[in-house]
């Protein structure tokens, strides 16, 4: 095989990485980097939008309104939930860890005994190309497309918008922005519902490119935590670029190199030494540097 | 009661009434007696029954006592399960019993949870970090399990056997044994469908519970509970809080072995399941549901709920959407356990408030507080900081302080908002450490010394918020700065002679949160005295507090500092500055500005300027706002 070759199938694996871990994470970055609520029920609502998006398009209705309309089910699920159960929770990290994580078990065990043991999966559009005799899938470089329409749509409605202006000020101060007449309990569901709908599209995405099940939220959860934790919450956006850059090289090297197990555990071994030099995350490590070189510098 | 009971009827937890004990009995009586009443298999399943408690135990324990959650806790259990198995085997046929399959059993998950914490706890990481770090630890496990299907992946004689794990279900011939101890014709063999190993399990559990309710009791307890309540503020009182937390943690890893272990030996199987979502969510649930701050409402709950999904699996799929049901709602409308709170119920209906051990102050006691100067005779140095340097990102909080105070001095601090008071006194007490510079107490470099070893070395600190632990008990908020020095039977004459002198009497009981504002102001300010420190830091001592209070401090600092006690003060009211009439320290925007009388630095023109013209200064400031550094240079000329 030619080196170009070699460097090309790394690439598209790097890309890959970084894709899934993107997408796994795009809503608990908002729920957990800007709202600073434990979702362990985070992975259930990638799967109601797979589930939405299978049962769709075997009705009949094209993916491309499919996976929107996902996204707007398990968004309206983060509001009832955010609503009813989680609202009581704020401030109580361990406790909203453990009722998030009696959703997360309640749901999967659910869709189980409604929807049995697999869920047809859809098909992979889009076919394939080919470069130095191994096959790759359009429909991944599209996703990654996709990941970076996220989040820009996302960038654009936390920081240019009316909704993401209130939405960052209460999760400032919450009493501050009460007085200055924002009504904190909407913008907390709404911000919460923005999360698990970005979570649902996530999840329409993924649904066509792997099997689907009741199960398939808790091989998400952990890796989405991990990656927004080492992203850190001083600026989530460019944190989450980080953290998918690095740990996406991590992953992607390591499973290459040996197997996804080995994936696995070097993934968290990577954040575990990350998380050990920057304890609040990749993004504030950058904010204290640009902060103390401005200091210096002046 | 307590007399009899001692610790194990102490105030953390449930159960120092006669009838508590009553039932107890009648509990054990019952459990002792059920093979004459129920039939062999209803006694296995309540042998399994028992087996989760103690996985229970395990984490009520660290969760509720300690406050470090683990959604991993499981993974000890796997753990003790699976290397007790695998020596078990191998072992089991040229030794004919398991005697070292289980102490190896036992010993590797300790070894394994003391790796990992500390990794995680001297790392300071933290509450929903560990929480994290633990469940994907577990589920790496059972990944990696998984896949070890094969012939290949054997040691010695065991197969892994992948997702069917040990046990007959893999089509081996040799299954993990059960519980066999002692030697040749001595040894006794717990068959896991057997008597012997119910009656086994139930003295374990028996034992495991009555040790526990011992240990949170002790004096030991009352530390777990003060680091759960306030990790950083306990070490300050002078407890490796680390290492509190990484004992405790291999504590509670020893618990799920052994119930790990009592699973293998009762089935003679185990798979990778049980390090995966299931198993580790089942004992948050119980531990939550029932009462995370109580063993026997863990008991009781784990019981009531391993039995419902028994029935329940009996009964179809419902059991996780059920049980996750009862978790969500009892965490909503009871957070802090369904048991805790009938048992809060019955214990208002009767009217009991605890058994209020009243201890009188005896006047024979002395206030002369015994601080030892420790090798340094008044006057000389007792602390020194040489060009202490501290910037929190961009801000310079505090810029080459040089300080010097000598031993029985009595000093105040002042300076306007942000002149770099608290982090002064942060800074000495090490609870975060300075960029450059050094500081030298009692003639030892203690700059990068740990907070709870300068509390040995004698620094006792009131920070500037009310550092009281809110949700303890007065008694419980002073003992723990007592434990140190002091044995168990002193602490109580200590704490009444504490309360006698902070005029806090009769408070003992009460929960911290009911007491008025400047209470807890004078419980913490007492807090930092009962440390009995050489040097004392006060950060406001008399925020909040009336005239009348502030009169009563003054006096209290004053009578400390003539018995011996080295003191600074940070304080706004000039009114109590004057009352104390000593000299005073003047920083500004991290510098010492000025040293002197109260007189001298009334006076003193630039001091005059920065309070004054703070505000004015403010404004020119937002003008100007590139020349902050060159207005700061101009201020100190």
């Amino acid at each position: 095989m030619h080196l170009l070759e070699i460097v090309f199938s790394w690439f598209y694996q790097y890309i890959d990485s970084i894709t899934v871990l993107s997408l796994a994470a795009v809503g608990l970055v908002v729920i957990f980097g800007v709202m600073g609520v434990i979702n362990m029920a985070h992975g259930e609502m990638i799967m109601v939008g797979a589930y939405v998006t299978s049962i769709c398009y075997y009705k009949g209705v094209p993916v491309a309104v499919a996976i929107p309309l996902a996204g707007l089910v398990a968004a309206a699920f983060g509001v009832v939930l955010e609503r009813f159960i989680i609202r009581r929770f704020y401030g109580q990290l361990l406790s909203s860890m453990v009722v998030t994580w009696g959703i997360s078990i309640a749901m999967s065990q659910a869709a189980l005994l409604a929807f049995g043991p697999q869920m047809r999966s859809v098909p992979t559009p889009f076919g394939s190309f080919s470069v130095g005799g191994l096959s790759y899938s359009y429909y991944r470089v599209f996703l990654f497309a996709m990941v970076l329409l996220m989040l820009g749509a996302l960038w654009l409605i936390l920081m240019r918008t009316r909704f993401g202006l209130h939405s960052r000020a209460t999760m400032e101060s919450p009493q501050m922005a009460r007085a200055l007449g924002v009504y904190t309990p909407r913008i907390y569901s709404l911000t919460f519902g923005l999360g698990t709908g970005l979570a649902g599209i996530a999840g329409g995405l993924l649904a066509q490119t792997s099997a689907i099940g009741p199960f398939l939220g808790q091989a998400y959860t952990p890796q989405a935590f991990i990656t927004v934790v080492v992203g850190g919450s001083a600026d989530i956006l460019v944190g989450l670029v980080a953290s998918v850059l690095s740990l996406g090289a991590v992953k992607s090297i390591f499973t290459n190199q040996f197997n996804i197990l080995f994936g696995q555990v070097a993934l968290l071994l990577a954040a575990f030494f990350i998380i050990r030099l920057m304890p609040s995350g990749i993004s504030n490590w950058i904010e204290q540097r640009r902060v103390s070189v401005r200091a210096t510098s002046r | 009661m307590q007399r009899y009971l001692g610790d194990i009827a102490g105030p953390l937890e449930m159960g120092r009434s006669v009838p508590f004990w009553l039932v107890f009995a009648a509990a054990v009586a019952i459990g002792a007696g059920a093979p004459l009443f129920v039939s062999l298999y209803q006694l296995v399943q309540l042998s399994d029954f028992m087996i989760s408690v103690f996985l229970a135990l395990g984490l009520c324990l660290i969760w509720g006592y300690t406050g470090i959650l683990s959604l991993g806790q499981s993974a000890f259990f796997g753990l003790g399960g699976y290397i007790y198995g695998i020596v078990g085997i191998n072992l089991l046929e040229s030794q004919e019993n398991t005697n070292l399959a289980l102490i190896v059993g036992l010993a590797s998950p300790v070894l394994i949870a003391a790796v990992l914490g500390l990794v995680m706890f001297y790392a300071r990481i933290q509450g929903v970090y560990v929480a994290i770090l633990m469940f994907v630890f577990t589920l790496l496990i059972q990944a990696f399990l998984n896949q070890t299907a094969g012939e290949h992946w054997h040691i010695g004689i065991a197969h892994l056997g992948g997702n069917n794990g040990l046990g007959r279900f893999s089509g081996e011939i040799r299954e993990p044994p059960s519980i066999a101890i002692g030697y040749g014709s001595s040894t006794i063999e717990f068959g896991g469908q057997t008597y012997q190993f119910y009656y086994l399990t139930f003295t374990l559990l028996v034992l495991t519970y009555l040790g526990l309710r011992w240990l949170v009791n002790s004096r030991f307890g009352h530390i777990l509970v003060a680091i759960r309540e306030n990790p950083d503020r306990t070490e300050t009182f002078g407890y490796d809080v680390r290492l509190i937390q990484l004992a405790v943690f291999c504590l509670s890893a020893l618990i799920s072995a052994l119930s790990g272990i009592l699973y293998v030996s009762w089935g003679n199987f185990i798979t990778p399941d049980v390090f995966g979502v299931y198993s580790n969510v089942l004992p948050v649930i119980w531990v939550a549901v029932g009462g995370r701050q109580s063993l026997t409402a863990t008991v009781i709950s784990t019981f009531l709920l391993v039995w419902l999904s028994h029935w329940l699996g009996l009964h179809g799929d419902y059991a996780m959407i059920i049980l996750g049901g009862i978790l969500i709602v009892s965490m909503m409308l009871m957070p802090d356990g369904v048991i805790t709170g009938i048992a809060g119920f019955f214990a208002r209906w009767r009217g009991d408030r605890g058994t209020e051990v009243e201890a009188t102050a005896n006047p024979e006691v002395t206030t002369q507080m015994a601080f030892a100067e420790r090798g340094i005779a008044r006057d000389q140095r007792l602390l020194e900081t040489r060009a202490l340097t501290k910037s929190f990102g961009g801000v310079q909080a505090m810029i080459d302080l040089n300080l010097a105070v000598s031993a029985g001095e009595l000093r105040c601090i002042l300076g306007p908002n942000g002149a770099g008071k608290s982090t002064l006194f942060r800074l000495l007490m090490g609870t975060y450490p300075p960029d450059s510079g050094a500081i030298i107490f009692k003639g030892q470099d203690i700059t990068r010394m740990p907070p709870y070893r300068r509390a040995h070395m004698g620094i006792g600190i009131k920070f500037q918020n009310m550092d009281v632990y809110q949700n303890l008990t007065v008694r419980h908020n002073l003992s723990v700065p007592l434990q140190h020095s002091h044995r168990s039977a002193e602490i109580d004459i200590e704490i009444a002679r504490l309360l006698d002198m902070l005029h806090l009497s009769g408070t003992q009981e009460r929960l911290v949160s009911e007491l008025s504002h400047g209470q807890r102001q004078w419980l913490a300010i007492g807090m930092a005295i009962a440390m009995r420190p050489s040097l004392l830091l006060l950060d406001e001592p008399t925020a909040g507090m009336g005239p009348v209070e502030t009169k009563g401090t003054g006096e209290l600092i004053k009578r400390l500092n003539a018995e011996g006690v080295t003191i600074l003060v940070i304080e706004h009211d000039m009114g109590f500055v004057r009352q104390l009439g000593v000299p005073i320290t003047v920083l500004h925007y991290g510098r010492l500005f000025a040293e002197g009388s109260l007189a001298e630095i009334t006076d003193h023109a630039d001091v005059r300027r920065i309070y004054l013209g703070s505000m004015m200064e403010g404004r020119a400031r937002r003008r100007r706002q590139n020349d902050g550094p060159a207005r700061r240079t101009a201020l100190l000329s």
